[in-house]
């Protein structure tokens, strides 16, 4: 059985109203052997390109209100390699993929699927788009409460 | 003005990296979510002072916005910035908080992936130091618009654990006479929709971008016709759908619908300033406008991953077109995923794409 990346989520606990709110993702890999991943979809990728995350007000569904990317072949530096017992973060803005402006306990629940994943260093980087193997990338869900301004 | 690299600072930045890069034997590691992007929870600087300036409070005309950066270290020690925070010419991060009437603009120039910057990314202002560079707004932000805009700097000292937040105050700029970008020229056309350039498309890509839609309308019609036509799952729709059944059968059906009548009907806006390596991409929330990257311009009038396919691809998107999204991208994941997961199937965007350019041809 291959060793899964290691994911933990950070999120504030409560906000108030409007403050901006980074969601970080440390990704660690526990294995023997090297681990590269296409960023596409992560916060390794430093912006938003799709619904990677479900987010929920009160239980309600909020939809996602950033971009959604159609991709060309992937290149090498599209990829994040982590090392045997290695470990690598990304942040990015919350509230820059989903409103969350209204008060209210707010359910994160990541649903990241890497678009390819390579183990071990005998694979030559980029992948061709029909040689990619996908994975879910298993993360913990978060809890985040949004307080009124006053 | 002092531009004087610091040798520390190739130091600071190591520091910084560290959490997020470990040896990298293949690919060097992208720690751009630290590097680029600012961090939202910074504390803000108090060395470095921001000053805006425009040619004139009020502009006249198209053209480019060019405005003026000042920044004074006005601590007793260096201050050191990443250079794309202070750079000449076009928007290479979203460095400013601009709004059109009290309404805020998202920013739609380029965000530049970076490797792990080194002592030749950062700029030194000694004590008392001042610097200036200028911009051209419209290079990151839709000012196509007459309007009030207010324009505020945000960038960022130093890097990582030591970084912090500089803010300008807010700089009013009046715009008027600025038309549309460009607008359709008056062709006979099958679409009854209009058509809109942003981004300053070149003359030979607007010209292939209203050959592209008039393509898309045509594969849009002719999947809606076939869609209606089937009484039961043939190559073609269990290849890009799955298993067939009349529910499956009418939500595809409903969706090309929806895709064609957004082609004929509806005004499409289609923006060239995307220096991406993707073919395109659209905010779900945001109908009908549409940005084309890079890998648009090489791509095929017709035919698997073409221009008109991108399209089909693209308008599906949209949350009141067909919803669809992105679970896989490419025609191998596109058809394991019709065998595996039809559900999915006929909510991702290349499934729909892939029917539609139907290359190579299935009956
Ligand atoms: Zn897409």
């Amino acid at each position: 059985m291959r060793a899964p990346l290691r994911c933990e989520l950070t999120l504030p606990a409560r906000v108030t109203s409007g403050d901006p709110i980074a969601l970080t993702l440390r990704l660690s890999n526990p294995g023997a052997e090297s681990i590269a991943f296409l960023g596409w979809g992560t916060p390794f990728e430093g912006m938003w390109t799709g619904p990677s995350i479900d987010v929920t007000r009160d239980g309600a569904p909020q939809p996602y209100l950033g971009p959604m990317v159609k991709r060309g072949a992937p290149s090498a530096e599209e990829y994040v390699v982590i090392p045997s017992q290695g470990v690598v973060t990304a942040e990015l803005p919350l509230h820059e993929g989903y409103d969350l402006s209204r008060p209210g306990r707010y359910q994160i629940v990541p649903r990241f699927v890497l678009h390819d994943v390579v183990r071990g260093g005998d694979v030559r980087l980029p992948r061709r788009l029909d040689a990619m193997r996908q994975e879910p990338l298993r993360c913990p869900e978060g809890l985040l409460e949004i307080t009124p301004r006053h | 003005m002092t531009l004087r690299r610091s040798a520390a600072l190739s130091f600071l930045a190591l520091a910084a990296l560290t959490v997020a890069c470990s040896e990298a034997p293949q690919a060097p590691v992208a720690p751009e979510a630290e590097v680029t992007g600012i961090s939202e929870a910074l504390r803000e600087s108090r060395d470095l002072v921001i000053r805006l300036s425009v040619p004139a409070q009020a502009l006249e005309g198209a053209g480019p916005v060019l405005v003026r950066i000042e920044a004074t270290n006005v601590s007793t020690r260096s201050v050191s910035v990443p250079r794309w925070f202070l750079q000449d010419g076009e928007l290479e991060e979203a460095l400013f908080e601009v709004t059109r009437d009290g309404r805020s603009l998202p920013y739609e120039g380029m965000h530049v992936k970076r490797p792990a910057p080194t002592a030749e990314d950062f700029l030194t202002l000694a004590p008392g130091g001042t610097m200036h560079v200028t911009v051209d707004l419209q290079t990151g932000f839709d000012l196509s618009r007459d309007g009030v805009y207010g324009i505020a700097y945000r960038g960022q000292t130093g890097i990582g654990p030591t970084a912090r937040l500089v803010r300008s105050a807010v700089q009013p700029l009046l715009l008027a006479g600025r038309l549309p970008k460009a607008v359709e020229v008056g062709e006979v056309t099958p679409m009854a929709g209009t058509l809109t350039f942003a981004g300053r498309c070149s003359s030979t890509q607007q010209t292939q971008i209203r050959a592209s839609i008039t393509n898309a309308t045509t594969y849009a019609t002719e999947s809606d016709g076939y869609l209606a036509a089937i009484m039961s799952g043939t190559n073609r729709y269990t290849a890009w759908f799955g298993t067939f059944s009349t529910a499956a059968q009418t939500q595809m059906k409903g969706q090309f619908a929806n895709i064609r009548n957004a082609f004929e009907t509806k005004p499409i806006t289609v923006d060239c300033g995307c220096k991406k390596t993707a073919y395109a991409y659209v905010y779900p929330g945001q109908p009908y406008k549409i940005w084309v990257c890079k890998a648009f311009w090489t791509a095929p009038a017709l035919g698997t991953d073409s221009k008109a396919g991108t399209m089909i691809h693209e308008m599906s998107h949209f949350t009141i077109v067909a919803a669809t999204n992105d679970y896989v991208y490419g025609q191998a994941a596109a058809l394991n995923l019709a065998a595996t997961n039809p559900t999915n199937a006929r909510k991702n965007a290349d499934n729909h794409e892939y029917f539609a350019e139907n290359t190579p041809f299935k009956n």
